[in-house]
């Protein structure tokens, strides 16, 4: 077992939700709020997997379908469905997720180098897959998930 | 002792006073005998070197205190101001310049000084020659000699009543232990002889120490020299004072040689001030005015602020919103509404205000850099600046610095010819460039004029072929207007050498996207061989604009009214095709038409049932008209502008999104590229 335990507390926490059949996890800090879902004013010529923006308390939020960004088909909005903000690089980003499970602990050591795909997902997108019993919990890369597109975005765009 | 506290403040006001020594200075150049001028260069000099010493940044202390002595010099007559020495000061204010922006990175000073000292004291040496260096204080006689009018009638009204007036110059032992008591008891001792009109420093910072071992005081008094003196000595620690008096001969101009020349200015100030005292009275007052006391304010702070009222004001349209929906007839709710309505109008008004700044904040720092300029380039300009006063939102006009230095230094070293290129072309070997600042409605206008040689559109067509930045498909259809404007392409440079001043090819297209990313325009003015003027709008403010609620294919979309020119229905019948653009005729001219939905990549073009019918928003993008088809004309309101974040900054035509009433989200479009 390899280990990657990239810091020194041996446990974190982390929010996991539900893409699908495959639970996901992002770590606590990171997220700032769980919605339930709000209209998403789309906006166009946006990247595809950006589903739109929503008014979170006068903030304006874009919303990533992660289900699209991981080349999944888009959502179905379910009673179940939520968008989880996270502060990225002094941003915040809503996750769109199909539903949100819980709050876990998961030890450092519990966590696996990420396999080459997981649930469909490439492994560059994945830090890692926590093991809880029997339970395997993907955990996301957020930064490469969101700014691997950022910089080609950028590229295509100028104009 | 902690000084972090006080370092803001002290970077502040060094910028400030560098601001206005770089100012002054330039105009000194112009009018070397100006005694104000040199008066204001003094005391800025005096109150940064203060201000350093305290704050125990010695080289910066060191550098002004050189400086000073040269400029008394100066201003002692006793050397002449040449374009030199001048070289030298401003060398003098980059150097300070530079140490104040170290210590605002690292909190330390790291430049050398020496090599400037060095200078600025050798030009002591050269230029004094035969003047006796006797001068030891510096800016001192000429502050004493700053009197209000209250003053100047003091010593006027005593002058007449067998009053004698002197300057005192009284000195301290240098191991004095109790200078303020000193100081205090000589000022006393000699209150009860007469009246004080001034000291300096002033009797605050001598009770409160802040002196070196010397004072000076402008003094009446009935007493002869001799009992000053003797008042005076026989305090402990006083080791001398010198004594000048001022004559009724020195009062109506004639001086004697013996008289330093701070004295002959009290002589020309109490002149001033009883045959013109109204004049100079209304000199002192302006001058008063330009430094009310003012509070200084994080801008971090008032961004906050201009939140919450943003915020305030969403919610205040939700609320209207909701009382229209539910058609609450209540009365009461009514006039809290209103009233609701009428503070939050005033409090945005109010934020708005403050976060106002005059354009001068930028402007001020550019007769500095032509002046460099064009004498690097051997070019002869006269910077005219117009409307400096205009005000403008905080943070446009801090970026807003860069691209005016951009076509400033495009002006001068493309737009303006060398003096005999001028004269062979019968124009006046100076050249005029003109930048000025108005306020034009909702917009502020920034134009930069030259008088050059004028943009070729034939020049730019060929380089910018040359350069791939067109083809020759693209040429055919360009007007005049648009084959100009190639200048503002990215990788586009007409100057055949490319200069380290301009012409890396860069500027024009960054002056542009700052402008545009400050929700403006630029645009030209051009004619061959008279000149270029570069035109820029911009919104009075970034937060806060008033705007055109549409509907395209179902969805709301904000249009800032600023780039509205009107809106039109028009049937079918009237779009036709020419040149294969689908156009149609708006009181004699012709304006191409733009779908929304096509622009915005949205599949249906959901128009009313009534496909008869178009609603056309016509936008105004500098010279150009487009109309803009969309699917419905809702309302106008004011918005809050907000940031899609850098995740979606550059979402083509889409600028920023709001929140309307029901706190659903519309985006606003960014149509001034459009067609």
């Amino acid at each position: 077992m390899k280990d990657k335990s990239v810091q020194a507390v041996n446990r974190h926490q982390y929010v996991v939700f539900q893409i699908d059949k495959e639970e996901f996890g992002v770590e606590i800090l990171r997220t700032q709020e769980i919605h339930r879902y709000t209209k998403i004013t789309r906006v166009p010529n946006a990247p595809h997997y950006v589903k739109g923006v929503i008014n979170i308390r006068g903030e304006i939020i874009p919303v990533v379908d992660l289900r699209q960004r991981f080349g999944l088909e888009s959502s179905n909005i379910q009673e179940s469905t939520r968008i989880i903000t996270v502060l990225i690089k002094d941003y915040q980003i809503g996750l769109l997720v199909d539903n949100v499970n819980e709050v876990l602990w998961i030890e450092t050591n519990a966590i696996e180098l990420a396999p080459s795909v997981a649930g469909g997902i490439e492994k560059e997108y994945l830090s890692g897959v926590g093991k809880i019993e029997n339970r395997l919990i993907v955990l996301l890369n957020l930064e490469k998930i969101l700014n691997l597109e950022i910089a080609t975005n950028e590229g295509a765009q100028i104009n | 002792m902690d000084m972090s506290q006080y370092l803001r403040m002290f970077l502040d006001e060094s910028e400030e006073y560098l601001q206005t020594l770089n100012q002054s200075l330039l105009e000194l150049e112009h009018n070397p005998s100006d005694e104000q001028l040199i008066n204001n260069i003094f005391r800025a000099a005096h109150s940064l070197k203060g201000m350093a010493a305290t704050m125990g940044f010695d080289r910066m202390a060191n550098l002004t205190h050189e400086m000073e002595n040269v400029l008394d010099r100066i201003r002692a007559k006793k050397m002449v101001l040449t374009t030199g020495i001048v070289d030298i000061l401003f060398k003098c204010l980059d150097r300070l310049d530079k140490l104040v922006k170290e210590i605002s990175h690292s909190g330390a000073e790291t430049s050398e000084v020496d090599d400037i000292i060095e200078l600025l004291q050798n030009v002591d040496s050269i230029k004094d020659g035969a003047a006796s260096p006797t001068v030891k204080s510096t800016s001192v006689e000429v502050d004493l000699m700053d009197t209000n009018s209250d003053e100047q009638s003091t010593i006027i009204s005593h002058l007449k009543t067998d009053y004698y007036c002197y300057v005192l110059d009284v000195e301290l032992v240098k191991d004095c232990l109790l200078k303020a008591v000193r100081g205090f008891m000589v000022i006393k001792n000699l209150k009860e002889a007469g009246v004080v009109v001034k000291s300096i420093p002033s009797l605050k910072e001598i009770e409160d120490e802040k002196f070196d071992y010397e004072f000076k005081i402008l003094y009446l008094t009935k007493e002869s020299e001799k009992e000053i003196e003797s008042i005076v000595t026989d305090i402990t620690d006083v080791k001398g004072i010198q004594i000048v008096r001022i004559t009724e001969d020195n009062l109506t101009g004639e001086t004697g040689p013996y008289i330093e020349n701070g004295i002959q200015e009290v002589a020309a100030a109490v002149e001033v001030a009883s045959e013109e005292s109204e004049e100079s009275n209304a000199q002192l007052t302006q001058q008063d005015l330009k430094i009310t006391p003012t509070v200084r304010v994080d801008i971090d702070k008032l961004d906050s602020l201009m939140n919450l009222v943003a915020e305030l004001l969403i919610n205040k349209t939700r609320l209207e919103e909701i009382s229209n929906r539910m058609n609450v007839s209540n009365e009461l709710f009514g006039d809290i509404l209103q009233q609701l309505d009428r503070v939050t109008m005033n409090l945005q008004h109010t934020v708005m205000q403050v976060r106002m700044v005059p354009i001068e904040r930028i402007f001020n720092r550019f007769p500095r850099m032509v002046r460099d300029l064009s004498k690097e380039l051997n070019k002869k300009v006269n910077l005219i600046i117009d409307g400096a006063e205009t005000e403008l939102d905080r943070s446009i006009i801090d970026s807003l610095g860069d691209p005016l230095v951009h076509l400033l230094r495009n002006a001068i070293d493309h737009g303006i010819e060398d003096p005999e290129t001028r004269k062979k072309a019968g124009k006046s070997e100076f050249a005029e460039l003109r930048l000025s600042a108005a306020q034009k409605g909702n917009e502020i206008l920034i134009q930069v004029t030259d008088d050059g040689r004028g943009l070729d559109a034939k020049k730019i067509t060929k380089k910018a072929l040359e350069r791939g930045v067109i083809t020759r498909d693209d040429l055919t259809k360009m007007s005049d207007h648009e084959k100009i404007m190639l200048i503002f392409r990215p990788g586009f440079s007409t100057s055949e050498v490319i200069s380290d001043i301009s012409g890396r090819g860069v500027g024009l297209d960054v002056v542009r996207k700052t402008v545009e990313s400050l929700d403006g325009h630029i645009y030209i003015d051009t004619e061959l061989g008279k000149g270029t003027t570069f035109n820029i709008s911009l919104p009075l403010t970034l937060a806060i604009t008033q705007a055109l609620l549409v509907k395209v294919c179902d969805e709301t979309y904000a249009i800032p009214l600023s780039v509205i020119e009107g809106a039109e229905d028009i049937t079918a019948e009237q779009v036709q095709m020419v040149q294969g653009q689908e156009v149609f005729v708006l009181r004699g001219h012709l304006i191409p038409l733009v779908w929304s939905h096509k622009l915005l990549g949205l599949s249906i073009p959901d128009l009313n049932d009534n496909t008869e019918q178009l609603s056309v928003v016509v936008i105004g993008t500098g010279k150009k008209q487009v109309g803009l088809i969309v699917s419905e004309l809702i309302n106008q309101q004011d918005i809050v502008i907000k940031s899609l974040g850098e995740f979606l900054i550059d979402v083509p035509h889409i600028s920023g999104a709001t929140i309307l009433g029901d706190g659903e989200v519309a985006l606003i479009l960014d149509v001034r590229n459009i067609a």
